[in-house]
């Protein structure tokens, strides 16, 4: 029995009908990663038994007459940065690998299971979130699915590269500067990285807390509308989190695009080298008819400025492991985070008040068009171990690059769902569709009309195809 | 034999201005007719090691023909006798607003056709690599205020990070921001 075309929307509605238990399709994901999982590496715990006792109370609420929830019996994993309780939150290091688990779960993943869905492992992910390619040195790379050769994206590359295997519907990850969308872009999938604070944090380790989001990876736009839904809302235990109620995806999601004012990010984001990204960007545009080009203002500078308070804050937050343990950590990042502990406040400061002031002139721009459309990556997914890549004609450090279109947008928190496109003979390559704050329905309608049209979509990449 | 006579500079300042204005407008022929067109002639760039002339003129064609422009820091021209020449170079070339510091050595030989280069080099060593004296000068006041000890192993990578770091901010920094711009630590969008 396969359920791997399924999605969340497709599972879900067959269990509560009854024509499949929640128990056997939990125990066929289980079998799907037991099958697929030694060739990419996605997961870094499998939670069978707690997945086989959540399957199975699902199951008896159906039995009971009781409401199962809307994500009834999806079988869900996490980046391995979400406090799972019984199990230390590694965040992809050794330096946590003995740290005390937590008693409680992270509070995304208790509101995906009070919604029905059922945890089945924990995802791999660059060592503390800094990284764009998931090339983890203490628990290996996380290969794509649609070509082993090549990188998952990250950090959360797990995520990103479970779901396009179609080993699991739906995933959690982070994204501080990208890393939901330029894993989502590489493996081709639909990703959902919301409004900064729309979304707890609670119970997630951060990176860096000016930049860090939550959000799920999925194979469709109703999919994401569906768990966004759920995870979204007041959480008065997270600082960051907004006090506004939730405002509901799925009712608006089949409303189509009329009367949306969609764009496409010019200059900056046209970089004449990324050949493939723009050819992406012009199809989406084409097939929503937007024609009208913007100038956002100061990107570059945005970007600086992200990379600035990602530094500190992320050096910061490890200095004390810095201290005692520095050779724990993943060559990968060590030096980025000893160099980050040491910044100067002055440019810290800056760029968090030139973070004001380029919030200003992105509402102003708001207040011109409701969707802004950019590329997710100047290219798709590279080779694992791949170390430059050419953009704009000058050959740039690829690890660092990855993020040049998702660290502008993701400073100030504008949320963003990454919508994949996939040519015949091309890997897949994805394309933000950017909105003001909180309005991720209007991107989200955007995403199902896009589908809808054929122009986006997140097939299952069968290992069995995959460029070995 | 006389060392940088002024009359053989003068040739050699010629030869480059002539080169440089080649390379940013990527004038394939010009540029080929300066390399010396032998199976001996050697171009190693940023990220190729170019063998024979067919090399380098193979190597030129597949170049992306945008973003060739650079501005030059410094040169220094030597001539050795009347047939022989160095010229060394730092230049700047933008990528997203981050400049990129790169250096080029050429080799230049007057045959009987004229001056050609025999032999050039390309590198972006302040990048790719280490920071200077004053990125290790910081490290090790910082890191002591600290106290975070820093393993000697890791400072050649840590100083080449304060350097990015360092570049990224510099241009971060040059925007006029208006005074009454509030830092936003717990951010509302």
């Amino acid at each position: 029995m396969t359920y791997d075309d399924g999605g969340v929307a497709g599972i879900s509605a067959a269990i509560r009908s009854g024509a499949v238990t929640a128990l056997d399709v939990a125990r066929a994901t289980l079998d799907r990663i037991e099958a697929g999982d030694g060739e990419l590496n996605c997961f870094t715990a499998v939670l069978a038994e707690r997945a086989l006792a959540e399957a199975a109370e699902v199951d008896r609420k159906i039995s009971k007459g009781e409401d199962p929830g809307p994500l009834a019996g999806v079988p869900f994993a996490a980046k391995n940065l979400f406090d799972i309780r019984c199990i230390p939150t590694l965040a992809g290091s050794i330096v946590r690998a003995g740290a005390q688990p937590p008693e409680q779960d992270a509070v995304a993943i208790t509101a995906l299971n009070k919604a029905g869905a059922v945890l089945v492992g924990a995802l791999n992910m660059d060592e503390f979130a800094y990284g764009f390619t998931t090339e983890n040195s203490h628990y290996g790379a996380t290969h794509n699915p649609h070509d082993l050769t090549r990188v998952a994206g990250g950090s959360s590359g797990g995520s990103a590269a479970a779901v396009a295997a179609g080993m699991v519907p739906l995933t959690l990850g982070s994204d501080t500067n990208g890393s939901i969308r330029v894993p989502a872009s590489f493996c081709g999938i639909f990703g959902l990285k919301p409004t900064y604070g729309r979304i707890s944090r609670r119970g997630a380790f951060l990176f860096s807390g000016s930049l860090d989001h939550v959000g799920p990876f999925a194979r469709s736009a109703e999919d994401l509308a569906a768990v966004y839904d759920v995870l979204q809302g007041p959480d008065p235990a997270d600082p960051v989190c907004t006090t506004r109620p939730a405002e509901l995806c799925m009712p608006q999601l089949r409303q189509g695009v009329e009367g949306l004012r969609i764009a496409v990010a010019g200059g900056y984001f046209a970089d004449p080298g990324a050949i493939q990204a723009n050819e992406a960007v012009a199809a989406v545009a084409r097939a929503l008819g937007a024609d009208q080009v913007l100038e956002l203002p100061e990107v570059a500078r945005a970007r600086a400025a992200a990379y600035v308070i990602t530094a500190s804050e992320g050096g910061i937050h490890h200095l004390p492991d810095l201290r005692s343990q520095a050779d724990q950590f993943d060559p990968n990042t060590r030096s980025r985070f000893l160099a980050g502990a040491l910044v100067p406040a002055a440019w810290v400061n800056f760029a968090q008040r030139f973070r004001s002031w380029y919030r200003e002139r992105m509402r102003e721009v708001f207040r011109q068009v409701d969707v802004i459309l950019a590329p997710a990556t100047p290219c798709p997914a590279i080779r694992i171990g791949q170390s430059t890549i050419t953009l704009n004609g000058v050959e740039v450090p690829a690890r660092a690059n990855m993020g040049v279109f998702t660290q502008p947008i993701s400073f100030i928190g504008l949320p963003v769902v990454t919508v994949p496109v996939h040519s015949p003979g091309k890997l897949p390559i994805g394309v933000q569709l950017i909105g003001a704050p909180y309005q991720e329905s209007k991107l989200l309608r955007v995403a199902w009309q896009l589908q809808t049209a054929g122009v986006v979509s997140a097939p299952v990449a069968h290992l069995s195809e995959a460029v070995k | 034999m006389q060392i940088n006579d002024p009359v053989v500079i003068a040739e050699l300042m010629k030869c480059h201005e002539v080169y440089e204005r080649a390379l940013i407008d990527n004038d394939t022929d010009v540029l080929d007719a300066f390399f010396w067109n032998s199976p001996h002639a050697v171009r190693f760039g940023v990220m190729e090691n170019l063998h024979g002339a067919d090399e380098i003129r193979a190597f030129r064609q597949g170049r992306p023909k945008i973003n060739l422009d650079r501005e030059i820091r410094r040169l220094d021209i030597m001539a050795f006798g009347d047939s022989a020449g160095i010229i060394n170079l730092e230049y700047m070339r933008p990528w997203n607003g981050v400049e990129q510091h790169g250096r080029q050595t050429q080799f230049w030989f007057r045959f009987e056709e004229g001056w050609k280069i025999v032999s050039a080099h390309v590198s972006l060593p302040l990048d790719q690599g280490r920071g200077g004296p004053l990125e290790a000068a910081y490290l090790k006041a910082a890191s002591a205020e600290i106290g975070l000890g820093i393993d000697a192993g890791y400072h050649a990578d840590v100083t080449g990070d304060l350097k990015r770091l360092a570049g990224v901010a510099a241009f971060l920094m040059q925007f006029p921001l208006p005074q009454n711009m509030e830092a936003a630590p717990v951010f509302q969008p």
